[in-house]
């Protein structure tokens, strides 16, 4: 398991990587809006997030077995596939990108729960959904994913900037922190590269002289975020409220666009955007916790002070 | 006519033979499935599983006719801290929603001296590695009254590793000791 020092470092790879393969697309392709350029923001996150998780050095097995490898074996890359399709063939006709779109929302939640006691006979008492217990779940997590995002496609398109893709690195950030502290560090800990890449990518964009074209950049980092809280959910303890408020806290990236702030120059809209994301997600991580300081002294008093951190930095 | 004595005895030994082979179904209240943990290299963690079930067929005459199998539910580990129990439950360690269980079925028994040498297929984690050990007892009782029954125990160790469960391997250390205490009714 990774030190504090070496998710830091993770992340510092995940984050330089993405800001320099956007870079090379801006200078290769002389800074111009293309799709080229764009197509340049997801690889380069995508680059940059699978060296971060390289670089925590994560036990995954082939063919995947448990959900952290369906989750970096299969879905992140479908993303990274279906984005980079969207953007080059099909970017001029928005359905089809769309209907690429529709279908990955859809098999996310299932290829994560795959082979799981929730939908599999696994021995007695699984599985522990009923079909129609197994459409319904598997259809709200779809409509959720369909819904925050497609409204932050909408607003990315609308306002241009890179406010967006940094509020969901924000989010990431915070699924990751949210994640571990519910017990399951070792998938928690993916999404702090997914942050630093969502986040480098953005940021370096802003060379691009006439603007940046973040669809795929989005639906990476959306996807990332949603798959963490799905595997935090299931597999491990996070609670269903701080999974919420993590992923539809993203919707407050809207409230700039109410009449009265609608009025503040883009700039500051932009950075109220991220500021109001960020009081949702900080939310979770204090309550998660919180439960974890409670649950630990509640079940052991004498050693209330120790954290799964202490465990990650005995012996460093 | 001479042979009617020898098909009469050959079919007695059969049916002997048959009858020497018993099934038992473990009873879980007199059993018990335990492990200890090394922590920081200092003490030793204690934990058990509460929810098992299993089987086994003695032939005191025939090891080959002998076998053992076992099922553990995974998310009924107990390590009397309920903090830990959720985290070892997580895919930090068992997995329990996607692995609910650990399976154990003998493929080959040898007697020996007060029991048997048994190898068989551990699968846990997703993982079905091949594991030998020593189960000795095989003492009869019958309790209570009308139910026959017999017990064996054994003690195993097994690296976490080898199962594909490696993590937080600087504090908690990758060798598990199991202690199987089995005491089986006739079926």
């Amino acid at each position: 398991m990774p030190d504090p020092m070496l998710i830091l470092g993770a992340m510092a790879a995940a984050g330089i990587t993405a800001a320099g393969v956007v870079l090379l697309g801006a200078w290769v392709w002389h800074n111009r809006l293309s799709v080229r350029t764009a197509i340049s923001g997801v690889l380069g996150a995508s680059v940059g997030f699978f060296i971060g998780c390289w670089a925590l050095g994560p036990k995954l097995r082939w063919p995947p077995q448990e959900d952290l490898d369906r989750f970096l074996f299969i879905l992140m890359p479908a993303v990274l596939g279906v984005e980079v399709a969207a953007t080059t063939s099909l970017r001029e006709k928005q359905l089809l990108p769309w209907l690429l779109r529709l279908l990955l929302a859809g098999a996310a939640a299932p290829v994560l729960l795959y082979q799981s006691t929730f939908i599999t006979n696994l021995g007695p008492g699984t599985p522990e959904w009923t079909p129609t217990q197994t459409a319904l779940a598997f259809g709200g997590l779809t409509a959720a994913l369909v819904v925050v995002w497609l409204s932050l496609a909408l607003l990315a398109r609308k306002t241009g900037g890179r406010s967006v893709p940094l509020a969901v690195a924000l989010a990431c950030a915070a699924a990751a922190v949210t994640v571990m502290l519910s017990g399951y560090a070792s998938g928690g800990q993916m999404g702090l590269p997914l942050a630093a890449a969502v986040a480098g990518a953005a940021v370096a964009s802003l060379v691009l002289a006439k603007g940046f074209e973040g669809d795929g950049l989005l639906g990476l980092g959306v996807v990332g975020l949603f798959g963490l809280l799905v595997i935090g959910y299931f597999f491990g303890e996070l609670a269903i409220g701080h999974a919420a408020l993590l992923f539809f806290g993203l919707l407050f990236c809207w409230l700039p666009e109410m009449p009265y702030l609608r009025r503040f120059g883009p700039r500051l809209r932009g950075v109220l955007r991220v500021v109001l994301v960020a009081v949702p997600a900080l939310l979770s991580v204090g309550l998660a916790q919180q439960k974890f300081v409670a649950d630990s002294t509640r079940t052991s008093p004498a050693s209330s002070e120790t954290s799964i951190q202490d465990y990650l930095d005995f012996g460093k | 006519m001479q042979m009617r004595p020898l098909v009469l005895c050959a079919f007695l030994c059969a049916v002997a033979s048959a009858r020497a082979a018993d099934n038992f179904a473990v009873d879980p209240v007199h059993s018990g499935v335990h492990f200890k943990i090394s922590h920081l290299g200092l003490a030793w963690v204690h934990g058990r599983f509460n929810d098992f079930s299993g089987s086994f067929t003695i032939d005191p005459d025939d090891a080959g006719k002998c076998s053992f199998a076992m099922n553990i539910n995974t998310s009924s580990i107990d390590t009397n801290n309920q903090k830990r129990d959720e985290h070892l439950r997580s895919p930090d360690f068992f997995n329990v929603k996607q692995f609910p269980g650990i399976t154990f079925k003998s493929t080959g028994l040898k007697a020996i001296k007060d029991g048997y040498q048994v190898t068989g297929d551990l699968t846990m984690h997703g993982a079905t590695k091949p594991v030998t050990f020593t189960l000795t007892g095989g003492r009869k009782a019958e309790f209570p009254k009308g139910v026959q029954r017999t017990g064996y125990s054994t003690e195993v160790i097994l690296k976490r590793s080898d199962f594909g469960m490696d993590k937080f391997a600087e504090a908690l250390g990758d060798e598990v000791h199991i202690a199987v205490s089995l005491e089986g009714t006739k079926r």
